[in-house]
């Protein structure tokens, strides 16, 4: 039978929707054939979740995608993804090098760039020292990117001033794994969820922010009838429309509520005495330390946490705690998810502490279906940023710059000479900024990133951006971004499927993207400028000699060999994961420590397959959280008092200003914004307001409303709803023209350094 | 002209009640159905139009969501 090439695509489209459900479709012959030249195996550009795309090429542009039905996320894709292509055409992709004279940006030459931020950089270590100068790279950025800066920076220069968006979005979640369990990074897999029967979902609106992780979770409830899913939230989001409890509390109060669902565990004896006789210890504060304190210690500190406390203190009704507490100890299995709720908060470690003890005092744990998992915002914040070490604490793959012989074991590897990577972790992603202002960093390049939009506190760290007696580089595939318009240089980026690498989403899989097609005029990948950098870098500074041992790169699959020979023997070992394997690979989960090692779905059981549990802990007959050598191997509960925001509502900021985003958008719009359609679908900020705070104060749907913190104010279309709670509004933090973030708060979690973008009092008047 | 396949994720036991509904979107073409999901192409005169339809979708009674699998057409 003939088709028409409208049918041939229709047919396309649905044979690969069905393939994606195991599902035969009767077609007509020669619908086979593809209206694009190849398929190239790639990830999405977008969240952490990493789904696996295939981007279609024909004429040398990206015309179609589709999910990779043989990896994780079985074909699925959100809206997002499936408008990729339109981002690499955008009109406003960054296509020269453009200089700043007098605040109008002229195209120069890659040469005359170079040599100007090399000057500027090298003119700064020489006068001022190597600490004069930075880098603010990104969770978007590919893991040999930051790897890369990360060696030229903490190894080449000496200088820990070096750090990564991530700051702002999951470093409380990698310091919380850390504390409790040794080493960084979820020890579960999406493949829990198949198994789990019980979900406790805080602080993250999973359908609007990971929809295709959500949608496991949906199918679950669809197919069993036992599967029960907690939603803990100040917002009923679209989350909640599949929820069996929907725990609303006010913003903040969240820490007496896992206190208090402990505390019910623990006096209905719901806990699990092998956990707490053989895996577990339990830790406290003393003084500016940490102490081991007992069982019954950790008891008697729960005694005050009664579901009354927590509801006086909450206003979550006491009789849902209690039901959560026992759903969560005694199903099956248990899996918890969180994502920004907990981590952007000055107690957002103390929050993730408190979800893993309710995960280990209840046994919830290393077994299919019981986990304690953090959700990832950025594609390649877990394997570019938290895994290569680019944070300013950090050193590549578990270690950490404070501790010697971790300093000792990256000098030896990079073969420079002891002493040289500088002994006190760098300034945090505000305090850079801070430096900055004050003139302390001069020189400072960012890259893949938009602070002019996303910092917290916004006004001021834009006006240290603009200062005239700073230099500012900002590598983008956009230009005008907030932060390029205030740059001294912008640096032309390729995007997504421009350029090969890595990248190492939430569940620890490591997956390659190939490079599609050619980046648009004159865009570099970041790699190829970084090492151009490197080189002109260190001419200047008459260390030419060093050049070659220390950047002997060419391409980025070199610098994934270095990146891992730098893991082998760690709890990251992924020595197996070489480039040709992962060519062909749907991604790949580390552990993975040898080239016929299939990969690590769960760490820290050996009967689920984590090799390294008899390598750390030869003694260990199953669980192991080899991580925490110091405690013999064994987790820690964390006594974690209840302590509520910095800047809680009161009587002349009577609300609480929450953030966050919509399905349609991403971050801070630079990609989706450029979208038309996710634009027109979502097309300008908002802000959220319960229907009985509108009604107390008059205003109605689409009335202009000023909102004002004690930072700044700005004016928002109303949008009267039953999401907020009572007393709390929500902002999208995605639009360029409307800056939320000069709203937002910058004080952080003095142990993740993470910034409470989460929180802050605002009061709201009619514009 | 833009050509998105969707699976189409229902609630138990409203199949039925979900292909009527479909049935009279005029530019969504089911294809087949397995369990409580439905393989549905949906085109357009542009993205907008799909983008339209899919939020029709997903205010659609039992249906409790849908996930874009492929897209081509954006020439």
């Amino acid at each position: 039978m003939d088709i028409t090439r409208r049918q041939l695509l229709k047919y396309s489209a649905a044979i690969a929707a069905a393939s994606a459900i195991g599902l035969e479709l009767p077609l007509p012959d020669k619908v086979d054939a593809a209206h694009v030249e190849k398929w190239v195996k790639t990830v999405c550009r977008y969240c952490g979740a990493g789904c696996g795309v295939y981007a279609g090429v024909d004429k040398g542009r990206v015309v179609a995608v589709k999910g990779d039905k043989d990896n994780w996320n079985k074909g699925f894709l959100c809206i997002k993804g499936y408008y990729l292509p339109p981002i690499l055409y955008s009109a406003d992709r960054a296509k020269y090098p453009m200089l700043n004279k007098g605040g109008k940006f002229v195209r120069i030459s890659w040469k005359e760039a170079m040599d100007l931020m090399t000057e500027k950089f090298a003119d700064s270590i020489k006068k001022h020292g190597v600490h004069s100068v930075a880098f603010y790279g990104s969770g978007q950025a590919y893991s040999e990117e930051s790897y890369f800066m990360n060696k030229l920076f903490k190894g080449g220069l000496g200088t820990n001033n070096i750090d990564g968006n991530p700051r702002l979005c999951m470093a409380s979640a990698a310091v919380g794994y850390v504390s409790t369990f040794g080493k960084d990074e979820p020890m579960g897999a999406y493949d829990d969820i198949y198994h789990s029967e019980c979900f406790f979902i805080i602080g993250s609106n999973m359908a609007e922010c990971h929809p295709v992780i959500f949608r496991i979770i949906n199918e679950r409830k669809q197919k069993d009838k036992n599967v029960k899913i907690i939603m803990a939230d100040p917002r009923k989001t679209l989350s909640a429309r599949i929820a069996d409890m929907h725990m609303s509390f006010i913003p903040g109060t969240d820490l007496a509520i896992l206190n208090a669902m402990a505390h019910v565990i623990v006096k209905e004896n719901l806990y699990s005495k092998e956990y707490v006789n053989h895996h577990l210890v339990f830790k406290t504060v003393k003084g500016d330390k940490p102490a081991k304190v007992s069982f019954e210690e950790y008891v008697k500190f729960l005694d005050e946490y009664t579901p009354e406390m927590a509801e006086k203190v909450s206003k979550c009704p006491k009789d849902d705690i209690i039901k959560a507490a026992r759903w969560f100890a005694q199903s099956r299995a248990t899996m918890s998810f969180w994502t920004m709720g907990l981590n952007q908060r000055t107690r957002g470690v103390w929050a993730n502490n408190l979800v893993h003890n309710l995960h280990l005092l209840t046994g919830q744990i290393n077994r299919p279906g019981a986990t304690s998992f953090s959700l990832t915002g950025q594609p390649n914040a877990c394997g570019g940023v938290r895994d290569t070490g680019l944070l300013s604490h950090l050193l590549p793959y578990g270690r950490l710059v404070a501790n010697e012989g971790h300093r000792e074991e990256m000098e030896k590897f990079w073969g420079i000479s002891k002493g040289k990577i500088h002994p006190k972790p760098g300034p945090t992603a505000v305090d850079i900024f801070r430096s900055f202002n004050k003139g302390d960093i001069k020189a400072l390049w960012v890259a893949c990133t938009n602070p002019g939009q996303s910092l917290p506190n916004l006004a001021p760290y834009r006006k240290g951006m603009e200062a005239k007696d700073t230099f500012l580089v900002v590598s983008d595939t956009y230009h005008p971004t907030r932060t390029t318009e205030l740059a001294d240089l912008v640096l032309p980026a390729a995007l997504w499927a421009e350029k090969d690498g890595t990248y190492g989403q939430s569940e620890r899989r490591y997956q390659y993207l190939e490079k599609a097609v050619q980046p648009p005029a004159e865009a570099r990948p970041d790699l190829d400028v970084m090492l151009e950098f490197a080189h002109k870098l260190f001419s200047k500074l008459d260390r030419t000699d060093e050049v070659k041992k220390l950047f002997n790169f060419k391409t980025s699959e070199d610098v994934w060999n270095e990146m891992r020979l730098a893991s082998k023997n760690t709890a990251y070992d992924f020595m197996g994961m070489t480039r040709a394997r992962m060519k062909k690979a749907h991604g790949i989960q580390w552990p993975c420590p040898t080239e016929d090692h299939p990969g690590t779905v769960r760490r820290y059981t050996a009967k689920y397959g984590d090799v390294l549990v008899k390598k750390f802990d030869p003694a260990a007959s199953d669980v192991s959280f080899y991580g925490a050598k110091a405690d013999g191997n064994r987790a820690a509960i964390w006594l974690r008092p209840y302590k509520g925001p910095v800047e809680p509502a009161d009587a002349e900021y009577p609300f609480v200003l929450t953030t966050g985003r919509q399905i349609e958008h991403w971050h801070t719009g630079t990609m989706t914004l450029k979208v038309p359609e996710l634009k027109r679908s979502a097309p300008n900020a908002y802000v959220e307001i319960n229907p009985r705070d509108a009604q107390n104060l008059g205003i109605k749907s689409r009335d202009k409303v000023k909102l004002t913190s004690r930072r700044g104010s700005i004016i928002l279309e109303a949008k009267v709803m039953d999401v907020p709670r009572d007393g709390l509004v929500f902002v999208p933090m995605h639009y360029p023209d409307k800056l939320i973030n000069q709203l937002t708060i910058d004080a952080y979690d003095a142990m993740s350094k993470q910034p409470e973008f989460k929180i802050c009092a605002v009061k709201i008047e009619k514009a | 002209m833009p050509v998105v396949s969707v699976i189409v994720e229902i609630e138990d036991g409203s199949g039925e009640a979900v292909l009527h509904s479909l049935a009279v979107i005029g530019n969504v073409s089911v294809f087949g159905v397995k369990d409580n999901q439905i393989v549905a192409v949906i085109e357009g005169k542009d993205l907008t139009a799909i983008q339209n339809t899919i939020k029709i979708l997903y205010s659609t009674k039992n249906i409790l969501g849908a996930y874009p699998v492929f897209a081509c057409g954006y020439e």
